[in-house]
C-alpha cells in the first residue's frame, strides 16, 4: 500500500500543464537533436564523396604530370649523353692527330738529337756508376733468389728432365739407326763376297721363310 | 714343314743396291749385337773392377789389413757376376742393358721368354767359350733369321724390339 501512492503522483504530475510543457520541450529538443544528426551525417557523406572525387583527379593529373617530366628528363639526358658523347669523339680525335703530330715531330726532331747528346754522357757516366752501385746488391740479394727460384721451381725441373731425356733418347735413336743400318750393310757385303744369300732375298726371285716373319 | 710363300717387292728393301728381305730386319743383325755386348763388356768391366777392389781398399782404410776372405769373396763375385748379370736378363726380359740401348731382346725360337736354364747355359758357354761365341756370330750373316750358331744351339732368336 505505501508503494502505489508516488506511481499516482507522477503520472499526475506528466498530465499537468507543465508536465505536458517539459515534455514538448524534451520531444522537441530529441526531434532537433535527430535532424541535426541527419544533416551532419548526409553534409558528412557528400564532403567524403567531393574529397575523394578531388584526390582523384588530383592523383590523375599529378600521374601525368610525373611522365610528363619523366619524359623531359629521358629526353634531356639523352641528350645530354649524346651532345657529350660527340665532343669527347671529337676532342679526342683532336688530341689523337694533336699528339700523334707531337710525336712524330719529336721523333724526326727531338728524340734523335736527345739520344746522340745523351748516349756518351750515358755509357761513359751515369752506367757505369748505376753498375757499380747495383751490382753488389744484385749480387748479393737478388741473384741467390733467383737461383733459389729456379732450382726449386718444379717447371724449371720438368724441363732440364725433359731436355736430358729427350738428348738421351735422340742419342740412343741415333745408336739404333746406325746398328740397324750396318746390320744391312755388312749382311749385303757378306752376301756379295760369298754370292750365296742374295739369291735367296735378291728381286724376290726366291722364296721366303715364312718362319722367318 | 715350313710353308713359303712368294716374295713381293714390298717385303725388300734395297740396300747399296741389294736387296734384304724386310723380314730379315726384325731380327738384330750382326753389327748391332756386338754393339750391345760391346756395351755390355764395358758395364761388366767397371762393375766387376769396383766389386773386386773397392770393398778391399776400403776395408784396408777403414779398418786395416784387409783379410783373405773378402778378396776371394769379391773375386768369386766378380767373377760370377757375368753369368749372374746375362742369366738374368736374358730370362727377365731378355735385354741386357746393351740390348736395351740397341733395341734388341733375345727370344725363345717360338718367341717365348727365355727359360731360366736355357739362359744360364747360353750365358756360361758364351762366358767359358767366348772366342768360339764371338766366331759363332758370323752365323747371323747368313742366317734367314739373322741366328748365332749359339742361337742355334740353344733355340733362340735375338729380335729388334724396337723399331
Amino acid at each position: 500500500m505505501t508503494t502505489a501512492e508516488p506511481e499516482v503522483n507522477v503520472t499526475e504530475e506528466a498530465t499537468s500543464p507543465r508536465g505536458r510543457l517539459a515534455n514538448v520541450a524534451v520531444g522537441t529538443a530529441l526531434i532537433a537533436t535527430d535532424q541535426i544528426r541527419d544533416g551532419v551525417r548526409s553534409v558528412r557523406v557528400k564532403a567524403v564523396s567531393v574529397a575523394t572525387e578531388f584526390v582523384g583527379k588530383a592523383r590523375g593529373r599529378t600521374d601525368q604530370t610525373a611522365t610528363k617530366v619523366r619524359t623531359a628528363v629521358g629526353e634531356a639526358d639523352q641528350r645530354g649523353r649524346d651532345s657529350i658523347e660527340t665532343r669527347r669523339r671529337g676532342v679526342t680525335g683532336l688530341m689523337d692527330s694533336a699528339v700523334g703530330g707531337m710525336v712524330g715531330w719529336a721523333q724526326v726532331n727531338v728524340m734523335p738529337r736527345l739520344v746522340d747528346g745523351l748516349v756518351p754522357h750515358l755509357i761513359s757516366d751515369v752506367v757505369p756508376r748505376l753498375i757499380d752501385g747495383a751490382l753488389p746488391e744484385i749480387q748479393a740479394r737478388v741473384v741467390p733468389v733467383l737461383i733459389d727460384d729456379l732450382t726449386s721451381d718444379p717447371r724449371v725441373r720438368e724441363l732440364i728432365l725433359a731436355q736430358s731425356r729427350g738428348v738421351l733418347g735422340q742419342v740412343t735413336e741415333q745408336v739404333r739407326t746406325g746398328a740397324t743400318r750396318a746390320d744391312d750393310r755388312l749382311e749385303v757385303a757378306a752376301r756379295r763376297m760369298f754370292g750365296r744369300a742374295d739369291k735367296e732375298s735378291n728381286a724376290g726371285k726366291s722364296a721366303h721363310d715364312s718362319r722367318g716373319a | 714343314m715350313p710353308v713359303r710363300a712368294p716374295m713381293t717387292p714390298e717385303a725388300l728393301k734395297a740396300v747399296d743396291g741389294w736387296t734384304i728381305p724386310v723380314s730379315e730386319s726384325s731380327y738384330a743383325g750382326l753389327a748391332s749385337r756386338v754393339t750391345a755386348l760391346a756395351i755390355d763388356a764395358a758395364i761388366l768391366t767397371i762393375t766387376a773392377l769396383t766389386i773386386s777392389i773397392l770393398p778391399v781398399v776400403a776395408w784396408r782404410e777403414v779398418i786395416g789389413t784387409s783379410p783373405g776372405w773378402l778378396k776371394a769373396l769379391c773375386g768369386i763375385l766378380a767373377a760370377v757376376l757375368p753369368w749372374l748379370y746375362f742369366t738374368f736378363s736374358w730370362h727377365w726380359s731378355g735385354q741386357t742393358a746393351g740390348n736395351l740401348l740397341i733395341g734388341i731382346a733375345v727370344q725363345r725360337d717360338s718367341g717365348g721368354r727365355v727359360s731360366i736354364v736355357q739362359a744360364g747355359l747360353r750365358a756360361a758357354i758364351g762366358l767359358a767359350f767366348a772366342p768360339v761365341w764371338l766366331a759363332g756370330l758370323l752365323g747371323i750373316l747368313w742366317s734367314k733369321r739373322r741366328r748365332a750358331w749359339h742361337d742355334v744351339v740353344f733355340r733362340t732368336t735375338v729380335r729388334r724390339v724396337v723399331r
